[in-house]
């Protein structure tokens, strides 16, 4: 694993994946850790358990409405990113090799898109929780995916899926303050993930469907099913 | 109820456009280890008093800082465990020296290893 992770990063066409390896895993350890830090000092200062939790899994009720415009400034900051960056990132996306033989700078766009995925991830974070928010960010776009190859129409068609999910989630939420154990409301997030898993096996059935039926005929199973990749 | 609308609706259009490009790219880890980083963020920001979602912000940008940052100095070196662990080490130490210092307004025991060469 090491080895090909040094081989993967010291190549200099493989863009795609590029920052996915020991990196991430280092930060991703460092950063837990200091959460740790700072939920143990703030038990031993004061009672943030309850903010912990709500960090943790989201609290899309809680929301103050003075976080509002930040919210809105944060996702048209990152929407413009993508937007200028549309073209490039896309081909440095599908293909990295190409995306180098033509000069992008694969590394740069590389790294500014990462920057973009930070802000998202905040973005959702604050919505469904710093846990949940992997299912927002993935989940839809993966749906989406297995239903529209065209980028403009999956890209849609994950925002259409992704708020879908949340109103349903939202409406479920509010709804199961009359479910039991009662007086309370279940977790948004808790709905919301659960659409956006539904939504995703929903999605592969029908390329589940024809791999059986091209197995039944005698044809290689799985050859170019629109699920494959699942 | 009618926040968490608006919230919940930009929220889900910004994440399938980005989520698009995360699974196109299968950068799904970063994707799950910067908003978990940003967790750091946010534990941060209540125990300052400050506001939730600028740590979350903060902390999902540093942390893809500090990939970037990694990643380049690894690919870019000769000797790599030595300048990744390094680099990666001090980083740490530096942030986690900066947050006691800056919480206990005192000099913090970690604050030497940030001295160290990158």
């Amino acid at each position: 694993m090491s080895r090909s992770g040094v081989s993967h990063l010291l190549s200099p066409v493989f863009a795609a994946g590029f920052f996915e390896s020991e990196a991430v895993a280092i930060v991703l350890g460092a950063t837990i850790g200091l959460a740790a830090l700072f939920i143990y000092l703030g038990m031993s200062t004061q009672s943030t358990t309850g903010a912990t939790v709500s960090i943790l899994f989201g609290s899309v009720f809680a929301i103050a409405a003075s976080t509002i415009p930040l919210i809105v400034l944060l996702g048209l900051l990152v929407l413009a990113a993508v937007l200028a960056l549309y073209r490039p990132l896309l081909l440095s996306s599908v293909s990295p090799e190409i995306a180098t033989a033509q000069g992008l700078p694969t590394r740069a766009i590389g790294a500014m898109y990462l920057v973009v995925v930070g802000l998202a991830a905040a973005l959702c974070a604050i919505t469904i929780g710093t846990i949940l928010s992997t299912a927002l960010l993935i989940g839809p776009a993966a749906t989406a995916l297995r239903l529209s190859k065209s980028p403009l129409r999956a890209m849609l068609l994950a925002s259409v899926i992704g708020v879908a999910s949340m109103w349903a989630g939202i409406v479920l939420a509010y709804d199961s303050y009359a479910w039991p154990p009662g007086g309370h409301t279940w977790p948004a997030s808790f709905f919301v993930v659960s659409i956006v898993l539904a939504g995703y096996l929903l999605a592969g059935l029908p390329g589940l469907l024809s791999r059986r039926r091209a197995a039944r005929a005698g044809r290689a199973p799985g050859a170019l099913g629109v699920g494959a990749q699942a | 109820m009618v926040d968490a609308w608006e919230v919940a609706s930009i929220v889900a259009v910004v994440a399938g456009v980005v989520g698009f490009f995360t699974v196109l790219r299968g950068s799904a880890f970063a994707a799950h280890a910067l908003p978990n980083g940003a967790f750091a963020g946010a534990a941060g920001a209540v125990l300052i008093g400050a506001s939730t979602l600028l740590g979350l912000a903060a902390f999902a940008l540093l942390g893809a800082l500090v990939i970037v940052w990694i990643a380049l100095a690894a690919s870019y070196q000769t000797d790599y465990p030595v300048g990744f662990f390094v680099g990666s080490g001090s980083a740490i130490a530096y942030a986690a020296a900066r947050a006691f210092a800056a919480r206990r307004r005192r000099p913090a025991p970690e604050a030497p290893i940030a001295a160290l060469p990158t």
